[in-house]
């Protein structure tokens, strides 16, 4: 997120798209129902299913799955048509507005209404109500980055916000929100094939990448080009990749193509996994490490909105289960290396050092309460809010994108459209939250179906639906509702006896290889 | 805002801002005004009426959590209006608020052990937690185990299932025999020493326990007893095949091990005089117990040969010997008059004979005692009196009259009347044991009438600082009675040296009388646990050695499960029995209209149960979900008497529109909602909180775990609205407040494994590392850094990430690290 969660508190307009925010995101969720609520804030909610937001929501825009790029270059188009755009932070802070113009005038509303199945009239209205702000912010989750063109759906949405100069106040931004409790921080230390921690490209900052750890870990530096999840589990498969090492995953319930996956662990020579339960992917490995859980332990984890956060330990771990950060120290000490770290703090001492966007958090600093990177000294308070002060190279760019059509669409054969995700009283793969009271709540797979379509196919309440693409199938219990549209089911992918990602396929976004989870030609059946 | 408003706060002159309620300024000055309907998060609502203050002028108290301040108001938080004010309206809800607070075990034991806490932390295995949760209110556990009558057991719920209680007292001789067998009867905290001196006469249970609770407060206590032990009855009344001494003796040296100084050996009035602890020590108390054998007032009484049957035991808890003769006529229908007769046959009596004046089922002695003493051999004589001991020169016969039963007495009891008809027994002893007194005679005239000592509901004598517990201060009555005034003395003796008044601890329970059998349909039968008894024959063939060899392990996981967990949950949280005891108010105030009403539901959905038995309308939970949760969920249906709190329609709350956040769970004052992730028992009575992070999404809420200090597991999981670290100001989702067991779960990894064939053996830290980082570097070394591969994790921490991709580029050489970032 550029800005914080205050912010919130500061818009007028919010636009959130691709986020079924009170199922995943449910405190964020309160927090803009509450605003819409109280008369503070207007809601433009863009999702192509009816989620529970979209009741709040001034402006409904159901857009059709995939047709985002398309739908936001169409409120570009009109808001640059109608003379909405901020034309004086455009250009002082924006190159390239021409190209953007020029792409986003072929976006008629006539056109984007054909392709998003919107009406006219709610495109405008959503374009003008954005426009005007003054203060507009716009979130988004996985509803935008989990497809094929995902990086094109991101670079829209911030030609938008650009566009409007929503960036740098409170009550603006462009603000995803993060899925899992520490991705932010798992990217900011360096754990990118090609970025160090503090996302130091080691491709393009080779020099000051090599120095760097040589001076602080007295190492050098492997520059060759790392694999990605993508291409490892490819590299597994083909034998190339030997020893493997899972900290706290289970790829074989949240990555897609489920077969594939096994198969490729299976065929690791040494597989490695550390984690609290045995996982569907602990099953499958040479040696299991127990580690402990969030409870047990102390650390840090950075949120969605940047900031650092202790995690403080509560409970003994159970019999001979080790917090993460021991095993890999020990590990690395059996391996030869003269790592001396005594606790998690010393380890975030480093973290400071390596890491410019840290250099100012300590442990004793996060005990008075979280901190916003970038912090880059002890004295600095933290940033809730980026770009206030304008862009670090100065200008921001404008990156029109063309829409393309989803890699799968529903055809003849697979009619419906399938979209996975999660749902409220359910995490992830569900090692946790299926052994919670949760489990005896929704106790395995369900599949949003129509009514439309549930009454052709004789389908009732409950009854087992089998949801089949060309990858696989699922069965799971029909839950009837209007909150999916006509010819599109919703599979929630916790579920690891019936996963869901056996219907996904191996398609990704081509630079961040984000898998494209949203979008799966499917069958449905009464089962 | 500018502070220029002027208010007199109970004399005190202060400011505050324009608009601020009276409620908000109390609090700021450290006032506490007690509410149940206010909350600072939410909406005013006004309706419990608790929070009354008397501003000068008014004609009325006024509400402190709506009425703004003025300049110059003169506000005055406790006076006695203020006071009883708040009291009636604490009784008037409490007159609706239909449920048990503590169970029906725990308020029939004098001593209040928390019988609920130990016996499920005992059938949890938990058996150190069982032991603490013991000692919090039942100091001699293993001996109390084995000599008490358990009036727990005999208001046990479970009797209405499977018409047996839960097996309470051997569950608790259980604990008690683990922490005896460990060698550690718990951790002796570290005492805070609060510089004052209690002086404790008389080392029986009573005591004993005096001596436990003031010194965990902080006391120095100096415990005299006129014996060369302590243990007082326990230890001179209670026959070693009942309570083996080694038992009670390492319990009180474990009290002792708290820094309690003793003074054997030493007798008020004969070897210290009260005057001169009075000068020594900042309080007295006096627990000497009740020694004297009541006489039977007929002729012949002193003969050589009668003997009192205190005085007969403590002889034989002494191990002297005693000339009975063959036959032996005992005197008496209690637990002292069995000890007696089954002592009498140990000590070579070849008859004895008990003489009771009303029938065995008027006789107050235990069931089992009375088995035993009959399975051993004593004869009965039912409906008899004494009317004469004769002999010449020592007792040879004991004359008695038959007697029959008449109209109850005042002890309910149907009133033995003679029927002039009489006979006589050949005996050679007469143990008199028809009742006991206190000796008085070590204390002033003013201090007693006589007969007992004069006190107060407060333990307190009309001598200032001298106080009086145990069978001293109510006549003999059991142990676990003496328990429990020493306890209760203890805390009076406190308010007293604290607060200048002595004060014992009010108690406010809401209790539900009117359940039967009908009320436990639903619940399974399952037969308790019985102990293993040696026969009669072999019991006589060691005559002083322990012979009910109590519950197995096994039976004790068996007969803890039994417990149906009566009593609120809430019990340690719920504030409407938190200022009921500030105030004093007493439940019974007000005639209960009806119990639990048909409209007035109880339901469990998987996360939290809804009591509304116990709602007192407070409207805290509708505001919290329509203004924190934003879901509007429930809400007031119905009107007038019928009003309750639900879901629209009559629906339940699993088929509403609530999505389990729990906020209104968290902060409903009373038990009318409480959360069902609970582990076993209720909350437990020691808790301490951790602020952490949540585990699941990217939000970040930081949340309160709430640790049972006694297991070390967590038992709930909240947040903090008033946190300065909280980003997400007190909300949360059912993941964060409900979803956290796994924690416990029983399938956690606990031991690396090693796959060896296709199968998972356990291994030790060092095999595992060992052969991980030889497979690593060797693939390193022969295949290349890049044949290794490493996922790190989105859950983890910064540090652990920071580390495996370290662990990755410097020590195998690779940038083949990457982590589930778009899943």
């Amino acid at each position: 997120m550029t800005n914080d969660y205050e912010s919130i508190r500061h818009a007028d307009v919010a636009l959130v798209i691709g986020s079924n925010t009170t199922e995943n995101h449910p405190v964020i969720g309160s927090w803009l129902k509450e605003q819409q609520k109280n008369g503070k804030t207007s809601l433009i909610v863009c999702d192509p299913r009816r989620i529970e937001l979209d009741d709040f929501a001034d402006i409904k825009v159901r857009h059709r799955s995939g047709s985002d790029v398309a739908l936001l270059n169409g409120l570009m188009n009109i808001i640059i048509s109608e003379g909405l755009y901020e034309s004086e932070f455009v250009e002082k802070n924006v190159e390239k507005f021409d190209e953007l113009k020029n792409l986003v005038a072929e976006y008629t509303p006539g056109k984007v209404s054909a392709i998003t199945g919107v009406p006219e009239q709610t495109l405008k209205e959503a374009a003008r109500t954005y426009a005007k702000g003054p203060n507009s912010a716009i979130f988004y989750t996985m509803g935008i980055t989990q497809h094929k063109y995902g990086t094109n759906n991101v670079k829209t949405v911030a030609n938008l916000a650009l566009l409007c100069g929503m960036l740098g106040r409170p009550g603006t931004g462009v603000n995803p929100l993060r899925g899992q409790n520490n991705v932010q921080g798992a990217c900011d230390m360096g754990c990118l094939p090609a970025l160090l921690p503090g996302y130091l490209n080691i491709a393009k900052s080779t020099e000051q990448a090599v120095e760097k750890v040589k001076k602080l870990w007295n190492a050098k530096l492997p520059t060759a080009p790392g694999r990605s999840i993508v291409k490892i589990i490819e590299g597994a498969a083909s034998g190339e990749i030997k020893g493997l090492f899972i900290m706290g995953e289970n790829p074989m319930v949240s990555d897609p193509d489920t077969n594939h996956v096994r198969h490729a662990l299976e065929n690791t020579e040494f597989l490695v996994v550390q984690d609290i339960f045995l996982t569907e992917t602990a099953q499958l490995a040479d040696v299991v490490f127990p580690a402990t859980c969030w409870a047990e332990k102390d650390g840090t984890f950075t949120n969605t909105c940047r900031a650092v956060q202790r995690i403080r330990k509560a409970v003994n771990a159970p019999g001979e289960a080790r917090p993460d950060w021991e095993i890999i120290l020990d590990l690395a000490k059996a391996c030869g290396a003269k790592w001396n770290y005594s606790s998690p703090a010393d380890v975030m001492e480093e973290i400071s050092r390596f890491v410019p966007q840290y250099g100012g958090v300590s442990y004793d600093r996060l005990d008075q309460g979280p901190l916003m990177w970038p912090c880059p000294d002890k004295d600095h308070p933290g940033t809730p809010n980026l770009y206030t002060t304008g862009f670090p190279r100065g200008k921001a760019t404008f990156v029109p994108c063309e829409w393309n059509e989803p890699h799968e669409w529903p055809d003849a054969e697979y009619p419906f459209l399938a979209t996975t995700g999660r749902s409220l009283y359910h995490y992830h793969t569900g090692t946790m939250t299926r052994r919670t009271p949760s489990a005896e709540f929704i106790k395995s797979l369900y599949i949003e179906v129509n009514p439309e379509d549930a009454a052709a196919m004789g389908l009732g309440e409950g009854d087992d639906v089998k949801v089949t693409s060309r990858r696989g199938s699922v069965v799971g219990e029909a839950r009837i509702t209007d909150r999916v549209p006509p010819k599109m089911v919703f599979v929630p992918f916790h579920f690891g006896e019936q996963p869901a990602n056996a219907l996904t396929a191996s398609v990704w976004d081509i630079s961040t290889e984000t898998p494209a989870y949203k979008i799966n030609a499917v069958k449905v059946e009464k089962a | 805002m500018d502070r220029d408003v002027k208010v007199i706060l109970n004399g005190k002159e202060v400011f505050g801002y324009r608009g601020q309620k009276i409620l908000e300024l109390c609090a700021e000055n450290g006032i506490e005004i007690p509410t149940l309907c206010y909350d600072p998060h939410l909406t005013l609502h006004g309706g419990c009426s608790l929070c009354l203050v008397e501003v000068k002028g008014a004609r009325n108290l006024v509400r402190a959590c709506a009425m703004p301040i003025n300049n110059g108001m003169e506000i005055q938080t406790m006076t006695d209006r203020v006071y009883g004010a708040r009291q009636l309206a604490l009784q008037l809800l409490l007159s609706d608020h239909v449920g048990d607070c503590r169970p029906p075990c725990q308020l029939a034991c004098p001593a209040r052990g928390d019988v609920k806490g130990y016996v499920n932390y005992a059938a949890e295995g938990e058996y150190r937690a069982s032991l603490e949760a013991l000692h919090d209110n039942i100091t001699l556990p293993a001996s109390i185990g084995r000599i008490c009558p358990a009036p727990c057991e005999e208001k046990c719920r479970r009797n209405f299932v499977d018409e047996e209680p839960v097996s309470i007292r051997e569950i608790k001789r259980f604990i008690g025999d683990w922490g005896i067998a460990s060698g550690d009867l718990g951790n002796i905290p570290e005492i805070k020493e609060n510089g004052k001196k209690v002086a404790i006469v008389g080392g029986g249970p009573a005591g004993v326990s005096a001596a436990y609770y003031l010194r965990r407060m902080g006391y120095a206590v100096t415990l005299f007893d006129k014996e060369p032990a302590l243990g007082g009855m326990m230890r001179y009344g209670i026959p070693d095949y009942r309570l083996p001494q080694p038992i009670l003796q390492k319990e009180i040296d474990w009290i002792l091990a708290h820094g309690i100084e003793t003074r054997l050996d030493t007798a008020l009035g004969r070897d210290v005089t009260l005057d001169e602890l009075r000068k020594s020590y900042d309080s007295v108390l006096l627990a000497m117990g009740c020694w004297k054998s009541m006489p039977m007032r007929v002729p012949g009484e002193d003969l050589k040969g009668v003997l009192g049957g205190i005085n007969f035991l403590y002889e034989v808890n002494n191990g002297r010997k005693v000339d009975l003769g063959s036959k032996v006529a005992v005197i008496g229908g209690g637990n002292t008059a069995m000890d007696a007769a089954r002592c009498a046959l140990r000590y070579g009596a070849g008859k004895v004979y008990v003489v009771y004046r009303r029938t065995r089922e008027e006789m107050p002695a235990e069931k089992m005692e009375i088995d035993e003493a009959m399975e051993e051999g004593v004869e009965f004589i039912f409906l008899a009196a004494p009317v004469a001991v004769e002999g010449n020169g020592k007792v040879e016969r004991i004359v008695c009259e038959k007697m029959e039963l008449g109209e109850p007495d005042a002890s309910g009891r149907r009133r033995p009347v003679p029927t002039g008809e009489q006979f006589t027994l050949e005996v050679d002893t007469v143990i008199a044991a028809i009742g006991q007194g206190a000796d008085l005679t070590p204390l002033p005239g003013e201090m007693h009438d006589g007969r007992k000592v004069s006190s107060d509901k407060h333990f307190a004598t009309p001598m200032e600082g001298v106080f009086v517990c145990g069978d001293l201060n109510t006549g003999p009555d059991i142990a676990v009675a003496a328990i429990g005034e020493g306890h209760w003395a203890a805390e009076s003796i406190n308010h007293f040296i604290q607060e200048g008044v002595p004060h014992r601890p009010f108690e406010c329970d809401v209790v539900r009388d009117d359940l039967g059998p009908e009320d436990f349909l639903d619940e399974e039968k399952q037969p308790q646990e019985h102990p293993v008894h040696c026969p009669g024959d072999v019991r006589l063939s060691r005559p002083f050695e322990e012979y009910n060899l109590g519950l197995s392990e096994e039976q004790v996981l068996r007969d803890g499960s039994r417990c149906m967990k009566c009593g609120c949950a809430d019990v340690h949280e719920c504030k409407l029995r938190k200022f009921g005891t500030d105030y004093e108010a007493d439940p019974e105030t007000f005639p209960k209209g009806e119990y639990s009403r048909p409209q007035r539901t109880v339901e469990a959905n998987k996360y939290y149960l809804r009591n509304m038995d116990k709602c007192i309308s407070c409207g805290v939970c509708v505001r919290a979900c329509s203004q924190q949760a934003i879901y509007s969920a429930i809400d007031f249906q119905h009107r007038g008497m019928k009003t309750l709190i639900a879901p629209a329609l009559d629906r339940g709350i699993e088929d509403s529109t609530c999505v389990f956040c729990g906020q209104c769970v968290q902060l409903c004052p009373t038990g009318a909602l409480t959360e069902n992730s609970v582990h076993g028992i209720s909350r437990p009575s020691r808790s301490r909180v951790v602020k952490t992070i949540c585990s699941y999404c990217g939000v970040g809420c930081e949340l309160n775990i709430h640790v049972d200090e006694l297991t070390g597991k967590i038992w709930n999981v909240t947040t903090d609205y008033d946190s300065a670290t909280s980003m997400n100001n007190g909300r949360c989702c059912v993941k964060g407040r409900f979803a956290w067991s796994f924690v416990h779960s029983e399938d956690r990894l606990r031991k690396p494994l090693i796959k060896e064939k296709g199968v998972f053996r356990e291994a030790s830290w060092d095999e595992a590392l060992g052969l991980v980082a030889k497979k690593f570097t060797g693939f390193r070394d022969s295949s290349g850094p890049d044949s290794l591969a490493f996922f790190t994790s989105a859950r983890c921490t910064n540090e652990e990430n920071y580390l495996l991709q370290r662990f990755a580029r410097e020590v195998m050489g690779t940038n083949n690290v990457d982590h589930c970032a778009h899943l």
